[in-house]
This record gives C-alpha cells, sequence and structure tokens, in this order.
C-alpha cells in the first residue's frame, strides 16, 4: 500500500517535471551563437563543403530553426522546396518560408521573393508586386533587389519604363560591387540608350563586372559584340530622324485588323524594326521575306530570312481576327499571339508603295525581340 | 601493386577494365575506412602540391594584369587554393561516382571565390587571342 503511494508521488513529480520542462524545451529561444553553428552545419551539409553532400540533414537543421523564427533559415528552407533539394518541391511553402523571412527583415528572402513574381514560379507572374519587392530590398540596402528594380525599370515590366531610374538603381548596386549591376551599366553605356554612347566608360564596366565575377565577358570579346556596336551608332543618327519624323511611329497608330485572304496571298518582303526598352528608339533593322498561302482557309507562313526558311507559322480567319494555330499538327515555334493587318497607306509618299503588313507582337516571339515592329511592303 | 594483376594479360582492353576496377576497389574501401573529416584531411595531405601548382598559375594569369598588389594577390590565392581544395575533395571522393560527383561540384560552384571567376574569364579570354600585356582588346 505504501509503496504505491511513493510511486503514485514519484510519478506525480515526474509529471508535474515534466510539464514544466517541455514548453520550455519547445518554445525557447536558441541562443544566437548556437544558430549561427546550426546554420554553418546545416550549410556544409547542403553543399557538401568537406563533408558527404546530406540535403535531408540540412532540410531537417534549417526547419528546426525556422521553427524557432530564424529569417536566414526560412529563406534557406524556401530555398530548397523551391529547387526540390532534400524535399519535394513545393513552390507554396517556398512562397510562405520567403514571405515569412521577408516580413522579419530578411532582404535576400524579399529578393528571392521578388523572383518568384517576376518569373512566375509557383505564382502569377506579376512584375508590379516583383518590382515593389525588389525596390523595398534595395532600399533595405541589397545589391541583388537594386539589380532587379533596374532590370524591370530599365525593361519597363510592371513600372514605367525609365533608364534614368534605372540607372540610379544600378548605381547604387554597383558601387555594392555586384556584377550584374556593373554589366547592366557596361550595356547601358556601350549601346548608347537615351544617346548617350559612351564606349570608354562601357568597357570600364565590363572590367569591373568581370572583376566581381560576371561571367560573360569572354563572349562579348568572342562575338566582337563592341566592334558592332559601334557600327550600329554609325547608323543610329539615320534611324533616330527616321523615328522623330514620325515614318515609323505613326504607323503604329493605323493597325485594323481586317486582312482577308487575297489581301495577304504573296510574297512580301520589308524590314523588321527592333526598338530598344523605351519603344523611342530603333536599334536594329533586318530585311525578311514572308511567303504566305493558303490551304482549307489555313494560312501558312513562311518566314525567311536571307532567302533562308527560318520558320512557318499558321494561322486560321476566325472572321475578325487571324487566330494562331497551336495543334500539334502546326505546332512548329507558333507565336503566343499574333495579329496581321492591312491597309492602303502610302509610306513615302511615292505612291510605289501602297500596302503595308505590319505585324506586332505581344509577350513571346521567338525571332522578334520584345519592342520589335515588323513593316512589310508588298511586292508588285 | 594495383598493375602486378594485369602483369599477365595480353588484351590491353581487358587489362585496363582490370585496372580500373580494381582501383575503384581500393579507392572505395579506403574511402569507407576513413570519416568525413579524415577523408578531407587525407586529400588535403596529398593534393596540396597539386592545388598549389594550379593556383599559382590562376594567380600568374591576374598578375599579368599588373592591377594588384602582392598582398592582394597573396590573399587571392589563400582564396583560390582553398576553393580549388574544397573541389578536389569532391573529385578525389567521389572519383568513381561520376554523376554524384558533377552534382557535387555543381552545388560547391555557388562558393566559387570572383578571383578565380576573374582568372577563368581572363584565360578564355586570352585563348580567343584578345590579350595584349594583359589588357583586353575589346
Amino acid at each position: 500500500m505504501k509503496k504505491t503511494t511513493i510511486d503514485k508521488g514519484i510519478i506525480s513529480i515526474l509529471i508535474i517535471f515534466l510539464i514544466g520542462i517541455i514548453p520550455n524545451m519547445l518554445f525557447a529561444q536558441v541562443p544566437v551563437d548556437t544558430v549561427g553553428a546550426l546554420l554553418r552545419l546545416a550549410r556544409k551539409s547542403q553543399y557538401g563543403i568537406n563533408c558527404e553532400v546530406n540535403t535531408k540533414k540540412a532540410f531537417k537543421i534549417y526547419n528546426y530553426l525556422a521553427g524557432k523564427e530564424s529569417p536566414n533559415a526560412m529563406n534557406e528552407l524556401a530555398k530548397m522546396y523551391r529547387d526540390g533539394e532534400g524535399v519535394k518541391r513545393n513552390y507554396e511553402y517556398a512562397f510562405g518560408f520567403f514571405k515569412q523571412a521577408s516580413d522579419l527583415g530578411n532582404s535576400f528572402a524579399t529578393c528571392n521573393l521578388a523572383l518568384m513574381y517576376h518569373k512566375g514560379e509557383g505564382v502569377k507572374q506579376d512584375f508590379a508586386k516583383a518590382f515593389l519587392l525588389y525596390d523595398k530590398a534595395a532600399k533595405a540596402g541589397e545589391p541583388r533587389g537594386c539589380y532587379g528594380a533596374g532590370y524591370l525599370t530599365y525593361k519597363g515590366l510592371g513600372v514605367t519604363q525609365d533608364y534614368t531610374k534605372a540607372i540610379e538603381y544600378f548605381n547604387i548596386g554597383a558601387r555594392k560591387g555586384n556584377p550584374d549591376c556593373e554589366y547592366m551599366l557596361a550595356c547601358y553605356y556601350l549601346i548608347g540608350h537615351d544617346n548617350k554612347q559612351d564606349l570608354a566608360k562601357g568597357k570600364e564596366y565590363l572590367e569591373k563586372s568581370m572583376k566581381h565575377g560576371h561571367g560573360w565577358i569572354h563572349d562579348i570579346t568572342k562575338f566582337n559584340v563592341i566592334d558592332s556596336l559601334k557600327q550600329n551608332a554609325l547608323k543610329d543618327s539615320n534611324r533616330w530622324t527616321d523615328v522623330k519624323n514620325g515614318n515609323v511611329s505613326n504607323i503604329k497608330r493605323q493597325f485594323l485588323n481586317n486582312a482577308t485572304e487575297s489581301d495577304l496571298q504573296g510574297v512580301w518582303i520589308g524590314k523588321v524594326y527592333t526598338y530598344d526598352w523605351s519603344g523611342n528608339r530603333i536599334e536594329k533593322e533586318q530585311d525578311v521575306k514572308l511567303k504566305i498561302s493558303f490551304q482549307n482557309q489555313i494560312m501558312d507562313l513562311q518566314w525567311f530570312e536571307n532567302n533562308n526558311l527560318i520558320t512557318n507559322y499558321f494561322a486560321e480567319n476566325l472572321g475578325k481576327q487571324w487566330k494562331p494555330l497551336k495543334d500539334k499538327q502546326f505546332d512548329r515555334n507558333s507565336p503566343t499571339k499574333w495579329f496581321i493587318f492591312r491597309s492602303r497607306y502610302d509610306i513615302d509618299k511615292t505612291q510605289k508603295v501602297k500596302h503595308y503588313m505590319p505585324i506586332f507582337r505581344s509577350s513571346i516571339w521567338t525571332h522578334m525581340s520584345p519592342h520589335s515592329l515588323l513593316l512589310l511592303f508588298w511586292k508588285k | 601493386m594495383i598493375d602486378s594483376i594485369i602483369y599477365h594479360i595480353q588484351d590491353p582492353n581487358i587489362a585496363a577494365q582490370m585496372s580500373y576496377d580494381a582501383n575503384k576497389k581500393c579507392h572505395e574501401g579506403v574511402m569507407n575506412l576513413l570519416s568525413d573529416t579524415q577523408k578531407a584531411k587525407y586529400i588535403r595531405v596529398i593534393s596540396t602540391p597539386e592545388i598549389n601548382a594550379k593556383a599559382d598559375a590562376k594567380i600568374q594569369i591576374l598578375k599579368e594584369t599588373n592591377k594588384y598588389s602582392e598582398e592582394e594577390l597573396n590573399s587571392m590565392k589563400i582564396e583560390i587554393f582553398e576553393y580549388l581544395m574544397l573541389e578536389k575533395v569532391v573529385y578525389s571522393r567521389d572519383k568513381y561516382k561520376v554523376m554524384q560527383q558533377k552534382d557535387n561540384i555543381r552545388k560547391l560552384k555557388q562558393f566559387e571565390p570572383k578571383s578565380l571567376k576573374e582568372s577563368n574569364t581572363r584565360e578564355k579570354v586570352k585563348a580567343q587571342g584578345k590579350v595584349n600585356r594583359g589588357n583586353i582588346n575589346w
């Protein structure tokens, strides 16, 4: 009888002790030194630094530390979920952990979250949200944020295109030694956006970006990029005059989507003008030829460059518009969205050219850069 | 010692295969015996001269640019040496697990020092014949 009472006493003391200690064990803050040591250990296992790679072990450590609200661990854990390393890929979890870490002030996580919006990984692509997050990271002093915000501003994605603002972002990043920012600055000065070509400055930034680990420099020397840019700059004045005189830009407003089969059939020759990101300046012009034929009301458009057939596009007439065909039968690099227009418009007022057919791309086209405008003249 | 097993083999292909298998077995035996730390130490000791020479070659390319002081070059050499040694550990440890080796090297590339990246780029540009007295002919 006595023994049972003693046993019960011991058990109740143990229960009270455990009730007291378990919450402490679960919710106690891990000392900063321990967090650092655990993060280092996880990092070693994740990347195999002087040990076997063990992503599962790394995942477990990050997961434990994320439970203790360590933003660095949350960021790494989210990266593992995003890349499917040590755990099954799960964009929702990745997004959640990036967001949590970002809210706790981790600017790396903010950049990674922005990247998800930028690339449309696991979430709907949203350049505006990506820009806001990059901007937030940039303001927190993260050079990757400067690059992201600068890049989107440079190309006018999710924010109004503005070279001056983009260059401000890149300059901040470059001062912190970010090779991508330096590379973009080099591009800006070499191409001469805003008519400010400065080869010396461009080369200087290329050197800097190489010094900070940018890996594309040998491609620039291999393909003589700077020489071709010099040659382009010589032609620029004429092109710029064309745009200023409105010979090209006015035509953009004349689009009509009323082309008929008989209008389109035949061979068309003309040029592709590639605009820069601001849409104000033509960077490149290229001669192209299109051969359009019809079979059972399906249009077959053959695209030639230098008399070489580059690709075929197929479309059907829906009355008011031409719809690109994406059936397996026709699926050969079909553009996602395109329009064909026809109008009687005298381009050079000489009456020699009466018809033009501009094709304007939306967002993805394999053969044209994002700001391209195609002007094709019917060959009589 | 391993080569002595193929002494009497006439067909070179069979001899090569036997030699490879024996080397693999020996290597795996050694690696299974050692712990991670011991493996790293062992590989570091036997590979130091080789990695030193590699690091020197990388530094020489940077030296030709005349843009770095001796102090900077010394610190760069240390970081390049340490990184190349990390790679060497993977190459030696996973010598016979090719896919794993490639995957692990890819992971390590994230820690590649900037100086090594610069040296590699300059090496490629030099191979294109675009370097004159350490300067790039853009």
